[in-house]
């Protein structure tokens, strides 16, 4: 039996006085990292009510259940605002998920192993970027696990998106109106390749000759017949006051060539809700952002963990709500013991049409889950909610051969626009057609798709 | 006769409107065949244009020739055959176009040596069916007006009749190993980052069947290019010379199958070339367009990116694209009734022969592009902030050019520079509405025209300057469903003449869209944008991806 050690609201008063004195220290009953190092769990971190959302919700709410318009109000305060609306007034229905307290079930294996053995190697320099205590390029893994400012949270995320060396994604993305109906469907494909802080794939940690560089980001629509063989390539700089060198072809152009980088605020295709800033959160160069702060800390209620859907055909989630019943997907949702809530300004970008953005970060990984946009008055106008899981290969299910049995990658997005109430989700596939399919750190994929003359190859 | 019209139009409407009225359907059919896996995706199309000129095409009533062709009526008068007087469709078009895309599986590449296997084949059916009966004041031309059909052409993969067209725009195959990648078959070679000029694009040949020369200006020149056969080779050279401060290399040759620029005969809407008594024939001798077709193109390009720039050094070779014109005689029984010179002849009416030749040309250029970090904060930074500066030119030594009035001692040869300079930048104006898309382009060329012809026969001058100017701006909308677009072209070279076109493009769903554009255009018939004021147009396109 375990015994409530701390009464009612104890957890609550102590987020609330740890922000108030502005300390981001994460672990409630002893140091989060401490106890990591210790067990690859953070359960002893954490009193039984952060782990559980029956016992957060004194039984309201089961691990098996349903989160729907009748009981959402029960956890109101640790919903993001949108998933609060989209649940209350739109019709989603959210499975309610164990809280995964396994840190490899969180984040990926070798990243996490590399997190706790550079830890404390790092330095932030007078540029404001984060470098080995020798002056070079970070080695990989999260360098901030215990991030002691709001800006280390949103430089561990830049620093690695994927938190692998590299990943290619199949995406299927489909945009809704307001009511849900499906108007643009689009497949695409993408491929982050990072050049430092390599850890599986050789060389390590550096490629040689791009130790200036931060990654590599082809991405390749596949459809409709007018987008196909529509081909982008950024090249991220590691320095991020720079902005990504950004090359591209068009069907329309049939040529490679450089285009402006600048407009990070604009949707990429048509029906799109989402913009360039939004990938992982934190999509632009880090320090063209600023005023960098938490404004809170606490649990939150989101997709962390257990959202694929391995065994259905081509891992496609269900979906639910809006009038048409396709307006999003049917998520899980997992009771997140901590999460760090943070906001940006976009300082760099005079006729930005945000004030803000906020970030809700696992306080265990550093891994964002889900972001609040604002308009210029302030007012809430988009939800950028990602989901996540360990893809753990099923027994009798399609699985395409030389993808690794397990890794940890994200599952699904929804992009809300809550002002126009139009909506973009997508999800990662296995496949999408073209013979695309979604892999992780496989050497080739730099050949394949990271060139200029793989961008003019992979064009129509 | 305009009655009929209508009719036909408003069938034509009723069949659009049943199309728009399909829901969009998500689908791309996809399937494997054993190791390769096989997805096909289509497009069906209308293109409408509706003539605003007000003005009848002086380059198909033959009134350069003394014939006074009826205003309204195709007339099977002398010289009078290929009149478009009083028309008022300009296109109604309707095509279809498809997309085969291949893919070998990994093991069966690995097996063949190789690490990527493709294939790509783009079909495409075109047909415009004004001059089927759609509007009586268009004539049908003849296919030989198309001047298409070659000795050594045939295995360009293209059917073409009076008015359609059949044909693989694109069909190759894709092999990579390593660094090595070997694109081998029917394809459009385009290198370049210049818009709308073709500086650096010089590869592949013009074909303007299926629509005017000036076209929907946001499809550039991807649809009027001509797929060549050729075998390309690239050779990735990456970061291998990295320490030389040399990034992202590249370095590609090819040879190709040389196709010569086809133009509108006289006798189409969009005839701004050829006067309706001239008949284009191959030509004799070394340089005649029938020994030309049969020569190779080739050509190699070095690419890559040092100290922030983007570079790159092309070098062509092939018979000119146009080549230049010179007289061949008169040929006074040509059949159809559309013969139009007039000699004075009491038994009739006479063609000019004008004999097409095109020579080799050697083309040398280079390209240097640069961004500028949009980091700047001083006062008026914002005009710099982003922007993509670009500098392309060529050289060609031997330029072609035909001698003045197409006489017969043909032609005269000299050095040709052809210079682009443009700046791109996205603005956004305010925090509602996504950046702009803004283009401003300038070409300077000391001889030749914008499509490689001569600019000596339209000025019947020896030698002139000819310089461009464009204004390209796209704004879309929130949510990009919607763009404005405006595309501004003016010269000043002989006479000052300018072309706009504003337009509306619209993406309800991802199956459809649908544009609608204004061609208009004034200057002088000697002038490079006046010839296209015969043209002045509204159209409609309505595309239906499935």
């Amino acid at each position: 039996m375990r015994v409530l050690k701390y009464r009612d609201g104890w957890t609550r008063r102590h987020f609330l006085e740890q922000v108030g004195k502005g300390i981001m220290a994460a672990g409630v009953l002893a140091p989060l990292w401490d106890v990591i190092a210790d067990t690859g769990s953070c359960e002893a971190a954490y009193p039984p009510e952060l782990l559980s959302i029956e016992a957060y919700t004194k039984g309201k709410l089961k691990v098996g259940g349903v989160l729907n318009a009748d009981n959402v109000d029960v956890v109101k305060d640790i919903l993001d605002p949108a998933a609060y609306y989209q649940i209350k007034n739109e019709g989603r229905i959210v499975d309610l998920a164990p809280t995964t307290t396994e840190l490899d079930h969180l984040t990926p294996k070798p990243f996490l192993a590399a997190t706790i053995n550079n830890k404390g190697m790092h330095v932030i320099g007078k540029d404001g970027n984060v470098w080995t205590k020798d002056g070079k390029p970070w080695i990989g893994g999260n360098p901030f696990p215990e991030p002691k400012t709001p800006q280390e949270c949103l430089m561990s995320n830049t620093l690695s998106w994927g938190k692998h060396d590299c990943f290619a994604g199949s995406i299927i993305d489909w945009d809704t109106n307001a009511a849900g109906d499906v108007e643009y469907n689009y497949n695409f494909f993408y491929v982050e390749w990072n050049t430092v802080g390599r850890l599986m794939l050789d060389p390590k940690p550096y490629m040689a000759g791009h130790e200036a560089q931060l990654r590599y980001f082809p991405l390749l629509i596949t459809s409709p017949e007018d987008q196909r063989g529509t081909s982008f390539l950024q090249i991220w700089a590691y320095d991020q006051h720079r902005f990504p060198e950004f090359y591209g072809y068009t069907p329309l152009l049939k040529r490679t060539r450089s285009f402006p980088t600048d407009q990070r605020f604009e949707p990429q295709l048509p029906g799109w809700t989402s913009f360039t800033s939004e990938a992982w959160m934190a999509g632009d160069p880090l320090l063209t952002w600023g005023n960098f702060r938490i404004v809170g800390k606490g649990p939150v209620l989101t997709c962390a963990g257990h959202c694929a859907d391995l065994t259905k055909e081509n891992w496609l989630h269900d979906v639910c709500g809006g009038k048409t019943g396709k307006k999003y997907f049917r998520t899980r949702m997992e009771l997140v013991p901590e999460a760090y809530v943070c906001e940006m300004e976009p300082v760099k970008y005079p006729r930005s049409p945000y004030s803000k953005k906020r970030i809700w970060y696992d306080a265990r990984t550093l891994n964002p889950l889900t972001m609040i946009t604002y308009d210029r008055q302030g007012k809430v106008w988009q939800q950028w909610e990602g989901g996540f899981d360990l893809y753990q290969r099923p027994q009798g299910a399609k699985w395409v051969e030389d993808v690794p049995d397990e890794f940890w990658a994200w599952t699904h997005v929804h992009a809300h626009d809550l002002q126009s109430n139009r909506m973009q989700r997508f999800q990662l596939v296995r496949e999408i057609p073209g013979g695309f399919h979604t892999d992780v750190d496989k050497p080739q994929l730099f050949g394949d798709y990271c060139s200029m003359s793989a961008l003019r190859r992979l064009g129509r | 006769m305009r009655g009929k019209c209508l009719a036909k139009a408003f069938a034509a409407t009723a069949a659009t409107l049943i199309l728009m009225a399909i829901p969009p359907v998500f689908a791309q059919e996809s399937l494997d065949l054993g190791p390769v896996h096989i997805d096909v995706q289509n497009a069906a199309e209308t293109d409408w244009a509706i003539s605003t000129a007000g003005k009848n095409n002086a380059f198909n009533n033959n009134s350069n020739a003394g014939v006074s062709c009826p205003p309204n009526g195709n007339s099977s008068a002398p010289g009078c055959g290929l009149s478009t007087n009083g028309n008022s469709w300009n296109l109604m078009a309707y095509r279809f176009d498809t997309l085969i895309n291949g893919r070998v599986s990994s093991d069966t590449a690995e097996r063949f040596g190789l690490d990527n296997w493709d294939f790509f084949v783009h079909g495409r059916f075109w047909s415009n069916i004004v001059p089927l009966g759609i509007d009586g004041n268009m004539p049908s031309t003849h296919e030989m007006n198309f001047a298409q059909h070659y000795p050594g052409n045939g295995w360009t993969a293209t059917v073409a009749e009076n008015n359609y067209e059949l044909d693989a725009a694109e069909a190759y195959t894709d092999l990579r190993k390593g660094r090595w990648w070997l694109r081998l078959g029917k394809q459009q070679i385009v290198y370049g980052e210049e818009l709308g000029f073709q500086t650096l694009d010089a590869v592949n040949s013009l074909d303007f069947r299926r629509h005017s020369i000036i076209n929907f200006s946001g499809l550039e020149f991807s649809d009027a290019r001509y797929g060549t056969n050729a075998a390309r080779l690239t050779y990735d050279v990456g970061d291998q010379l990295s320490r030389f401060g040399i990034h992202r290399a590249r370095i590609t040759a090819w040879v190709a199958q040389f196709e010569p620029d086809v133009f509108l005969p006289p006798g189409s809407a969009y005839n701004a070339s050829f006067n309706a008594y001239e008949t284009v024939v191959p030509g004799t001798g070394p340089y005649s367009l029938y020994n030309s077709v049969g020569e190779a193109s080739y050509g190699a390009v070095a690419e890559w990116s040092m100290l922030g720039v983007d570079f790159s050094a092309n070098f062509y070779s092939h018979p000119e694209r146009v080549g230049y014109f010179s007289v061949a005689g008169i040929a006074p029984n040509r059949s159809s009734g559309i013969q139009g010179l007039n000699l004075n002849d009491p038994t009739g009416y006479y063609d000019l022969l004008l004999a097409e030749n095109m020579p080799r040309e050697y083309i040398f250029g280079g390209m240097a592009s640069y961004m500028i970090q949009p980091i700047y904060t001083f006062p008026g930074a914002d005009i710099i902030n982003g922007d993509i500066v670009r500098f392309s030119g060529t050289y060609t030594p031997n330029k072609t050019l035909a001698a003045p009035g197409y006489n017969q001692q043909g032609f005269v040869r000299m050095g040709d520079l052809n210079l682009a300079v443009d700046i791109e930048k996205d603005y956004r104006w305010t925090e509602a509405l996504p950046s702009a898309f803004i283009l401003a382009e300038y070409n300077y060329r000391s001889a030749s025209s914008l499509f490689g012809d001569t600019w000596l026969f339209a000025n019947a001058r020896a030698d002139h300057m000819f310089n461009l100017f464009l204004l390209s701006m796209q704004q879309p909308l929130p949510l990009a469903r919607w763009t404005l677009v405006n595309v501004l072209e003016t010269e000043a070279n002989q006479n000052f003449s300018f072309f706009e076109q504003p337009g509306v493009v619209y993406k309800p769903t991802s199956a459809q869209e649908y544009d609608v554009f204004y061609n208009f255009a004034s200057g002088t018939l000697a002038s490079f944008e006046g010839p296209f004021q015969f043209m002045d147009e509204i159209c409609i396109r309505a595309i239906y991806k499935f």
